[in-house]
Order: structure tokens, then C-alpha cells, then sequence
């Protein structure tokens, strides 16, 4: 299990107002909504194993908040958002019928503060949570197939921030926010015993900007994501029976909105969040195929960083949900094989010189890679997918493209070369791709993907 | 169809170069080969120049020498490489500066592509190399390459 790379879905042509949001109806299917800044909903949705491009709801809506999201049902999504009017309004869409109009579902007497917050603890109840203009948790249920007036909880918390809302189970809902002091609180509701007090999971070391975010991706795990005061993704996680300690995700993302979590999996989650360049990013945490490669550096290519070339085959790799982890690094100080001889670079076949640089796989697993960077290959070229058996890598040339390394790596992992020069795999020459980052398509992920060399990790 | 340099660039531009199928353009392509060996990007020079020898034209020798007298160790490497491909008079009066080059790469190509019955000259420098070389593996490759020598 691990979290892949940061991915960017880009945003709206009109931009975005806050933070993104995110549904998946069911393990297939995620899509990411955000308010406009024309204030219209736009969506952006991941099917058919890629993602789409964004389009613009023009239904005439205006949004005051941020959407909020939720499903009944494999085929049903649904969403909440704050109307120019201080009311929640939401409009739902379903396989068969697609969108409906949109609905008002009016607003607590105290008002609103923010927008509202969704749950369905499963296919017949859904609940809206918001702050109400007293900063008590207000609540309105639908269930018996009808929606019921909205209620105060009487339980004298004072919300800072808007809820968020969670279920672990048929039967079990949550609630979290940030309270007056700074720290995520939470309550529970379940079927036997209604409410639990409020709990407190505290904040991350520093604090937190704005409120909590939560995502069960199955009944015995929870997890709260919060955007820090460094603006750092933090995450309290409770598995096992409890909670546990809030933990920083080194991974240098920098957070401009509060995180929005989903799950298509039980063994899945992902974090979307508005980036510094006002775009949306994501990352997941999932059994991901991952290509495990260990850099070898005998000369270190010209035009581009060994660094560089694997951000460029992490982008082109991580938009077909394949991750690439780096194993290890090492400097090899081998003179006499910095050019190395390819011969005419024919899979399967090895020249001695190719056998002795392969030899060197020191700390490599035996369905890891190695992309060996050498200053040349003999004959010329930018680089070489042929191995020893059992010896899987590539070399890759000093005067390589910043496409070559993934494009390489692409062979060993059995991709052939195909004309069209949008392709990472193009046969004319990685340094004439036309719209970087390249594409990889479904029939090429699905080879890589059965690759005894991608391992789900 | 008169060869063009869209046509050079054709062959050059694959991350894998196939150099039998690039062989085809034939004589023509020289003034090509000729200029991107005189170019700046080192990695179509270095193509160029083998490409120049694989062709065995007139020519080959001209571009595969001005490959040799970079000042881009990887495109001496693939002149030494090309050498291999040319004539033995020729790859000799190439080879004869390569072979001590003061990069080990461009030597070790060097004294693989020493023909059989070079030039005395090149034969003393092969012996150079086989005496004082500081890298113990091209001391080697030169004992190797002396003995083969007729
Ligand atoms: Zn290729």
C-alpha cells in the first residue's frame, strides 16, 4: 500500500472559487466538482479508466459555497451547494434519468454559515449537516423517502468551521469539526444508541487552517485529513480499534484549500486539493501497480536531471495510474562501460559489455528495474531497452531526451513503438514528442499493468 | 527522390537508431551527415558520424574525421566506433589520434576498430597504449589488439 505522486487535473477555463470536492458512486467512476469562478458548478470525472475534461454545468445555477457531494447508490450521485438565496439547494443524477432540476431544501432558522455538508450512511438516508448562523450543527434528514425539517442539535457545541461528515457502515454516521479551540471534534451516531458526546482528536503540531476532512474507505478505518498551518497535509487515522496519532505528509505538496477525500475501494483513497497554481491535485493511497526502478549513474545525461527525467516519467506514468518508486541511487565508476556497446539493440539479445553493466544490481529486487545512465551507446542512440534475462533495465544516454527514460522503460515493460507523435512510446524520437507530457493509452497500460515487473504495492 | 535532410533526420531522430535501414539513404546524405557532425547537438553528431561510416561511401571517411576531431568526447566515441566501418587506410589515419585520445571511452572504441594491418604508426601508438595506458583494461585491449595484428 502506498500514496502515489501528485497528480494535476488542471481546473475549469473559468478557474475555481475555494476547493475541490469529490464523489465516487461506485469503485469505476470519480468525479471532482468545484464552483466555478463564474460561479457555475463544473465537473470533471474519471470513467472508462481515464480522466475526462472539464465541462461547465449550464443549468443556470449560481453557487455561494463549495459543493458537497454524495451518492445513494451505484448509480446515483448528488449535490449540495449553498444558493445565492443562503439556502442549500441540490440536484441529483442517476444512470437512467441523468440530472434532475435543482431543489431547495431552505435553510435552519439561525441561517447558515459556509456551505452545507452530506452523508448517506447507505441507499435510503441521506442527512445535510451545516453551521448554522449560531454556530450550533443543524440537520436535515431525508429518509422514508421523504425529507424531514430541518433540526438543531441542542448539545452546546459552538462549530469553527463547517462540518464534515462520514459513515463507517449501514448504520453509523459521524460528524467533525473544528471547535472554538482550534482542535477537530467529532460525534457519532449509530443505530442502537443515537448520539455519543463530542471527542476530541486535538491538531496537528502547529495547527490547522480552516476544518477537518474525513474518509472511511471501509467500516474499520477512518481518517481525517486537515490542511496545516504550513500548509502540509496532516491525517489522524483510526484502524485497529482506535485512533492514532496525527502524522505530516512530507511530500512537499503545498496546500492552497482544505483537503476533499474520497474512496473507490476498500483498499483505496485519495486526497484532492487546490494547488498553489490554482489547479486541482490529487493523490492515492491504494494497492497501486508500481514500477520500482533503481537509477544507476555512470555519466549524467546533459540536457536534463537523472531528477528530471523521472518527474517526466512519473507525469506520464502517474496519468495511467501507474507509479513509479524510486528503489535506489548509485554513482557506478565504470569508465570503460560509460559507452556502451548496444549492437543493434534487439530485445533478447546482449552484447558482453551490456551482460557485464547489467551484472551490476547491487540492492535491486528481482521484479525491479534499473535504468543505467551512461554517457553513450555504441552504436549512437538515445538509449536501449535490451537486458540479460532476468536482469530487466534499460540504458539511457547522456544526450537523451527527458522522455527517453520512460520511453525505455516502456520496452522492458513490453511496449512496442507506435507512430503517432503524442505518444510516449513514438518510434521517430522522444525529443519530437508534440504535446508533452506524451500519452500513454488503454491497450499500453493494460500491457504494463500485466507486466510481472508492476507490482502492486 | 534526391535524399533530404527531413530524411536524415528520419533515421537520426529514433531514441534507437536502425543505422542497416538509415545505410539505404546512400551517398547523398554526406553533405547532411557532414553538417550535423558540425553541429552543436552532440547527440545527432554522434549518430551523423555513424551513420557516415555505415553508408562505406567515398565520403565516409571525411565525416567519420570530423566526427574524430570534436570536442565532444561522445562524438569522438562514435567516430572511434565508426572507424570500425571504413576502409583500413582510412580507419587508420582516423584512428591514429583516437586510440590515445585523452578520454578512456573514445580509446577503448578506438582500439576496438584497429583493422588488422594498420598503418606502422598506428600500430606504435596501439603499442603506446599497450605499455603505458593508466586504465589497466585498455592496457589489455591493446595486448589483444596487438596480437591480432597480422
Ligand atoms: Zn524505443
Amino acid at each position: 500500500m502506498t500514496w502515489n505522486s501528485w497528480f494535476s487535473h488542471g481546473a475549469p477555463t473559468a478557474g475555481f472559487t475555494g476547493g475541490p470536492s469529490i464523489v465516487s458512486r461506485n469503485n469505476a467512476v470519480c468525479n471532482i466538482y468545484v464552483r466555478g469562478g463564474d460561479n457555475a458548478l463544473w465537473q470533471k470525472a474519471f470513467f472508462n479508466g481515464a480522466w475526462h475534461p472539464w465541462g461547465r454545468h449550464n443549468d443556470g445555477a449560481v453557487l455561494a459555497s463549495e459543493p458537497a457531494l454524495g451518492s445513494m447508490g451505484p448509480n446515483h450521485e448528488h449535490i449540495f451547494v449553498r444558493g445565492t438565496d443562503g439556502a442549500v439547494w441540490s440536484k441529483a443524477w442517476n444512470g437512467a434519468g441523468g440530472w434532475s432540476g435543482w431543489f431547495s431544501h431552505a435553510a435552519p432558522v439561525a441561517g447558515l454559515t459556509g456551505g452545507p455538508a452530506i452523508v448517506s450512511r447507505n441507499n435510503t438516508v441521506c442527512n445535510i449537516y451545516v453551521r448554522g448562523g449560531d454556530n450550533a450543527l443543524w440537520q436535515r434528514a431525508f429518509f422514508n423517502g421523504s425529507w424531514h425539517p430541518w433540526g438543531r442539535h441542542n448539545d452546546g457545541a459552538v462549530l469553527a468551521s463547517e462540518p464534515a461528515l462520514g459513515s463507517m457502515g449501514a448504520n453509523h454516521e459521524h460528524v467533525f469539526v473544528r471547535g472554538t479551540d482550534g482542535a477537530v471534534w467529532s460525534k457519532a451516531w449509530n443505530g442502537a444508541g443515537g448520539w455519543s458526546g463530542w471527542f476530541s482528536h486535538g491538531a496537528p503540531a502547529g495547527g490547522m487552517i480552516g476544518g477537518p476532512t474525513i474518509v472511511s474507505r471501509n467500516s474499520g478505518v477512518c481518517n481525517i485529513y486537515v490542511r496545516g498551518t504550513d500548509n502540509a497535509l496532516w491525517q489522524k487515522a483510526y484502524f485497529d480499534g482506535s485512533w492514532h496519532a496525527w502524522g505530516r505528509h512530507d511530500d512537499g505538496a503545498v496546500l492552497a484549500s482544505e483537503p476533499a477525500l474520497g474512496s473507490m475501494g476498500p483498499s483505496h483513497e485519495h486526497v484532492f486539493v487546490r494547488g498553489t497554481d490554482s489547479a486541482v491535485w490529487s493523490k492515492a493511497w491504494s494497492l497501486v501497480p508500481t514500477v520500482i526502478l533503481h537509477l544507476k549513474v555512470l555519466t549524467n545525461p546533459t540536457s536534463f536531471t537523472v531528477d528530471q527525467m523521472v518527474a517526466s516519467m512519473r507525469d506520464v506514468y502517474a496519468s495511467r495510474g501507474i507509479n513509479v518508486a524510486v528503489g535506489s541511487r548509485e554513482t557506478l565508476d565504470l569508465p570503460l562501460l560509460t559507452d556502451v556497446d548496444v549492437s543493434t539493440c534487439i530485445m533478447g539479445t546482449t552484447t558482453a559489455e551490456q551482460n557485464q553493466l547489467f551484472a551490476n544490481r547491487n540492492g535491486v529486487g528481482a521484479n525491479h528495474v534499473v535504468a543505467y545512465f551512461v554517457r553513450s551507446t555504441n552504436p549512437p542512440g538515445n538509449g536501449c531497452a535490451a537486458h540479460p534475462a532476468g536482469r530487466p533495465g534499460c540504458v539511457v544516454s547522456s544526450t537523451s531526451s527527458s522522455w527517453t527514460l520512460g520511453h525505455e522503460i516502456g520496452h522492458v515493460l513490453g511496449l512496442p513503438h507506435v507512430s503517432p507523435s503524442d505518444r510516449l512510446m513514438m518510434g521517430n524520437g522522444t525529443w519530437n514528442i508534440t504535446n508533452p507530457p506524451p500519452d500513454l493509452i488503454d491497450t499500453e497500460r493494460a500491457t504494463m499493468d500485466t507486466s510481472p515487473l508492476t507490482v502492486n504495492i | 527522390m534526391p535524399v533530404t535532410m527531413r530524411d536524415v533526420r528520419a533515421v537520426l531522430d529514433p531514441d534507437e537508431v536502425d543505422y542497416s535501414a538509415g545505410a539505404r539513404l546512400g551517398p547523398e546524405a554526406f553533405d547532411y551527415l557532414l553538417a550535423l557532425v558540425r553541429d552543436t547537438d552532440p547527440g545527432l553528431a554522434a549518430k551523423a558520424a555513424y551513420l557516415a561510416g555505415v553508408i562505406r561511401g567515398e565520403r565516409s571517411e571525411e565525416v567519420v574525421a570530423a566526427a574524430a576531431a570534436s570536442e565532444d568526447a561522445l562524438v569522438r566515441v562514435a567516430a572511434a566506433s565508426a572507424a570500425a566501418l571504413l576502409a583500413p587506410a582510412s580507419a587508420s589515419r582516423v584512428l591514429n589520434d583516437l586510440v590515445v585520445d585523452q578520454d578512456s571511452g573514445v580509446q577503448k572504441l578506438a582500439l576496438r576498430s584497429v583493422p588488422a594491418d594498420p598503418s606502422p604508426e598506428l600500430r606504435s601508438r596501439v603499442r603506446e597504449v599497450s605499455a603505458g595506458a593508466a586504465e589497466p583494461g585498455l592496457r589489455a585491449m591493446a595486448d589483444n589488439v596487438l596480437r591480432g595484428l597480422h
